[in-house]
């Protein structure tokens, strides 16, 4: 897959997943290790980059067992971007999906 | 954990512990964020752990270590490319316009009559060492020395010659590289990306 277009949508996935409440780097990479089949270690860096493009905050929170995990929660920007990526993903997915199911070059 | 004659075999071995996938992670990471993200992957394993996974296991789901340390990299690297605002190109446009009407332009001046001179006293030189045997011979001109002294005379001028010219050359390659680097430093000044003037040096070297 075009790199570009992963880190795209590893940051939409992750965005989506912070609506529905902060969470830390090990659920996040749980999910979407089973959801999206990619590699738990590979989340990481894209939780830094939407870091550094201020698109969620991080802050520490004690655990019953063991130490404090960093939390990551989805800042003003960070709402606003999901939803330009969403609304670019909706229109690709339809448009791949479009192609998929030609048939005899309708489409043409 | 793996003892030390089975982990000496072979370094394309497949990683099974953590202290394995840290060692290995460690010297890839970015030097200036490499603490930060050692933390990240310390958390990823005690909570893995807490949830009853072993080392092994949360080793083999995190995959290679090369590719975790390539995306962080990468990420450096898109960071570098800096985006200029309008207002900014403009008046960094006029700014170094002024500066190099006033500054540069004189710089550039006397750099280049000095290099012109130095070229003359190359090639005269030179001449002098060619028309010392020419005269001798072909008109059969004479002077005070005797013919030895002439010899020596125009073989030592014809060495300082050469030597001065492949000196002129190395000069002038740094003369080239420093008007290149000026003029990428102009480009980027007004144009909307910023592009690095000199590569990154590879910090992956410390250890």
């Amino acid at each position: 897959m075009d790199i570009q277009f992963k880190k795209g949508v590893l940051e939409l996935c992750v965005l989506t997943m912070l609506m529905t409440g902060d969470k830390y780097g090990y659920e996040i990479a749980g999910v979407l290790s089973k959801k999206v089949h990619i590699s738990d270690g590979a989340i990481y860096p894209v939780l830094r980059r939407l870091k550094e493009k201020k698109l969620v905050n991080i802050y520490l929170k004690e655990s019953q067992e063991g130490p404090a995990r960093k939390y990551f929660t989805l800042t003003e920007l960070g709402e606003s971007e999901r939803e330009s990526l969403f609304n670019d993903w909706k229109i690709i997915q339809q448009g791949i999906s479009d192609i998929m199911e030609m048939k005899g070059g309708e489409l043409l | 954990m793996i003892n030390e004659n089975t982990k000496a075999k072979s370094r394309e071995e497949t990683i099974t512990t953590k202290k394995e996938f840290f060692k290995k992670l460690k010297p890839l990471l970015p030097f200036k964020v490499r603490k930060e993200i050692l933390a990240d992957f310390e958390e990823h394993f005690s909570v893995g752990e807490e949830n009853g996974k072993s080392e092994e296991e949360i080793v083999k789901e995190l995959g290679s270590a090369e590719e975790i340390a390539k995306e962080y990299n990468s990420d450096l690297n898109g960071e570098r490319i800096q985006i200029n605002t309008m207002s900014s190109r403009i008046w960094s446009g006029v700014g170094i316009f002024f500066f190099d009407i006033f500054i540069g332009l004189p710089i550039l001046c006397a750099i280049f009559s000095l290099w012109l001179s130095l070229w003359s006293v190359v090639i005269s030189i030179a001449v002098t060492a060619i028309a010392i045997p020419v005269t001798k011979i072909v008109f059969s001109a004479e002077n005070i020395f005797p013919w030895f002294v002439n010899i020596t005379a125009a073989i030592s001028l014809l060495g300082l010659a050469g030597a001065l010219t492949i000196l002129m050359i190395y000069l002038s390659g740094y003369f080239f590289t420093g008007m290149k680097w000026v003029i990428r430093f102009h480009g980027n000044l007004i144009s909307r990306r910023v592009k690095p003037l000199v590569e990154r040096e590879d910090e992956r070297g410390d250890r």
